[in-house]
């Protein structure tokens, strides 16, 4: 999967390996580059990434030198647009930028060519570091901002035994999750908080799959296909506009600040816009899903009978500290 | 090429032995309130972008897609981006000045862990869960008086309690009084830090219904800064500065990112009351600069040194501080980036003990972990 990721059209457009260019390749010696004054040259980016978010991470103390090799292990590989508006195109080997000779990524040596990527990267996958990677983040997202060394071994084991199958890695987490439940209560980021409100709350929302199956590649998304979008984004969870270009926090107390807390006010208070007529009638909708849901239902009713309105109802269950942890 | 390597640093050393024979200068707070704004440039900051040298034909060729052909005049040895206006008119009042071939002592070119060091100020990535200016703040005892004008809490500014953060919403919150039956709840179920949260929301001064322009964001923080009782500390980021490709000269996408700077800039100073603007301080913050040489799809790489763009009342004087390092290729970094021979939690301690009126020592011990910094105060800021 690292492999066919590291090779799709996307990756190798907007990380900018279509322009790496390795100093030592056919290209390099070209007439026009040299009237140019365009000398071939690697761009880091893609091959920086690789070794920093998808596989090992920094704390297998690779160097600069380890990132330039693995860049010009990546040279050649390039996007080729579409004739089609809109669409992505193929990812080919071109040979002409290749870097010639061997290069050493880690210790390790690899042959000039095409097909020293994916030997790489079957060694950077199955590296200690990659394993102990994935089951910390893994644990980190599910159970606890500081995991533990027996938490993440059985994911750990779980990767070795699979020989990185997914499947059994996320099997094995969910596995410890639940195992830990009882003894980690973990703030939730505001997309599983609002995935949690529109589940307990049974809102009409998120827009059904019939919906978001409509949109047609090239055309503008609906407004009511984008709201998903916007209401992460106004919660601060944006699905793919994080501040930090890692990604968003897995910690809990990176999600706690007033504006943070705003924005779960207004919309646990907006949330009741979702609701569906028939939850709304009910006059034992409340009771029921508190009970579904809550350690203690009868402490919970009174706190949310102390409004009489829906909308203040809502508002109060889903900012309850017992609803914020999980 | 006119410019040589300064003095800079051995001057700075006199300094310090003048503070020295003193037996330490007096700190005694003076009453004014004065504010420290940091901007952070995310992406890496191409300091040779904003301030390029003049008459190096080494750098121009070495750029030529992508050098500027127009610019704002600064000194004999260095020209100004053009996006940057503001910060032009205020360096014509002896309000703005910039540090150059600077930077963070980190070489690593990660995004990642760069921008994580900016703010924790660590030498390793992802260790510390505070910022220099939070243990700053700490240090200085402003407990509840840093704002960040954005939406999570950037890391920056934690590690001292009760900070605010403003990004509006632009809706209404619901009623206080069932604000009231949450924060009980927060209460019953000793959930401390949620209640301190929300107990800034019920008490601050700021319209949520607003939009979230960054002009808007830069004069609500300027006229809580000018507030005698408002926070002391603000932060604010500013995204995009990593063009790998189509960098842009005098116009594109490293100039638009320098210029939602200057607007930052623009928006403070005339949103501050004249006092208080007098008494701030406006740092830029950027993880690394950009590599010399232009890359074969008309952007730059990650690379090392890049500049400070420092504005406000308390600027010593418009001027360029540099021990510039050279762009000759054995000048280099690495032989490809501009060299950092000023490091910059130098200039920031020397910030924070100006602004905060904390003995230098004192910060570089809780702050930067008794690191040996030379105290760059008095050279660059008023007392």
């Amino acid at each position: 999967m690292v492999y066919d990721v590291t090779t799709s059209w996307a990756m190798i457009h907007h990380l900018d390996n279509s322009e790496s260019a390795g100093p030592k390749s056919v290209t390099a010696g070209e007439e026009w580059r040299r009237r140019k004054k365009e000398p071939a040259t690697i761009n880091e980016n893609h091959g920086r990434e690789l070794l920093e978010l998808h596989t090992v991470s920094p704390k297998a103390g690779y160097t600069q030198e380890d990132v330039i090799q693995l860049a010009y292990i990546m040279t050649g590989w390039q996007h080729r647009w579409s004739k089609k508006n809109l669409e992505t195109g193929n990812v080919w080997f071109n040979s002409e930028y290749h870097q010639r000779g061997k290069k050493t990524v880690l210790g390790k040596e690899y042959k000039k060519g095409k097909k020293a990527l994916a030997s790489v990267i079957k060694d950077l996958v199955n590296h200690p570091n990659c394993r102990d990677f994935v089951a910390e983040r893994l644990c980190r997202y599910l159970i606890t901002d500081e995991p533990t060394k027996d938490m993440k071994q059985p994911i750990i084991d779980a990767f070795k035994k699979s020989d990185g199958h997914l499947p059994e890695i996320h099997k094995a987490a969910i596995k410890v999750a639940f195992d830990y439940n009882g003894k980690y209560k973990k703030f939730q980021t505001p997309e599983n908080w609002l995935i949690q409100v529109a589940k307990i709350a049974d809102l009409n929302w998120p827009p059904s799959p019939e919906l978001m199956d409509k949109y047609e590649l090239g055309q503008r998304p609906f407004d009511s296909q984008r709201e998903p979008e916007w209401i992460l984004q106004n919660i601060g969870h944006h699905p793919y506009r994080a501040k930090q270009p890692n990604g968003w926090s897995d910690h809990s107390d990176d999600w706690i600040s007033p504006e943070l807390l705003i924005r779960r006010l207004v919309y646990a208070k907006a949330s009741y816009n979702f609701s569906k007529m028939e939850n709304n009638k009910n006059a034992a909708y409340y009771e029921s899903i508190v009970e579904k849901n809550f350690d203690n239902p009868s402490k919970i009713m009174k706190y949310i009978n102390q409004k009489n309105r829906p909308v203040e109802k809502h508002t109060l269950l889903f900012n309850h500290p017992e609803f914020l942890k999980a | 090429m006119k410019i040589s390597r300064r003095n800079f640093l051995k001057t700075t050393a006199l300094t310090s032995l003048y503070f020295a024979g003193f037996g330490g200068a007096s700190y005694a707070n003076s009453g004014t309130k004065k504010n420290l704004v940091i901007i952070m440039l995310r992406g890496g900051m191409d300091g040779l972008c904003a301030i390029p040298v003049k008459g190096d034909k080494n750098f121009e060729k070495l750029r030529s897609k992508i050098n500027l052909d127009r610019t704002l005049k600064l000194t004999s040895d260095f020209d100004l981006h053009p996006a940057l206006k503001t910060f032009k008119s205020l360096w014509d009042q002896n309000l703005s000045a910039a540090v150059h071939a600077t930077n963070i002592p980190y070489t690593g070119r990660s995004h990642f862990d760069g921008q994580n060091l900016m703010e924790s100020g660590g030498k390793i990535p992802y260790q510390e869960k505070t910022g220099w200016l939070g243990r700053g703040m700490k240090t200085a005892g402003l407990t509840g008086q840093g704002l960040a004008l954005a939406l999570p809490m950037p890391l920056l500014i934690r590690g001292v309690p009760m900070n605010n953060n403003y990004f509006p919403v632009g809706r209404s919150l619901p009623y206080p009084t069932t604000l009231e039956l949450i924060k009980q709840a927060y209460k019953d179920h000793d959930e401390k830090l949620l209640s301190d949260n929300l107990e800034i929301i019920l008490n601050r001064d700021f319209n949520n219904r607003s939009r979230d322009d960054a002009w808007i964001l830069a004069s609500s923080a300027g006229t809580e800064l000018s507030k005698p009782d408002g926070p002391k500390v603000a932060v604010f980021e500013v995204d995009g500065f990593d063009t790998h490709a189509a960098q842009g000269a005098t116009d594109g996408a490293h100039a638009d990112c320098l210029s939602d700077y200057d607007n930052i800039v623009r928006s403070l100073k005339s949103s501050m009351s004249e006092e208080a603007f007098n008494n701030t301080l406006v740092l830029t913050l950027t993880e690394f600069g950009r590599t010399i040489k232009q890359n074969s799809s008309n952007g730059t790489e990650h690379g090392y040194g890049s500049a400070i763009l420092m504005a406000g009342g308390l600027v010593k004087k418009a001027q360029v501080h540099t021990d510039w390092p050279g762009l000759k290729k054995k000048e280099l970094f690495e032989g490809r980036d501009l060299n950092s021979t000023i490091d910059s939690r130098a200039i920031y301690a020397s910030a924070m003990s100006t602004v905060f009126d904390v003995d230098f020592k004192k910060i570089t011990k809780y702050v930067f972990w008794g690191e040996n910094l030379p105290n760059l105060s008095d050279k660059l800021f008023k007392a």
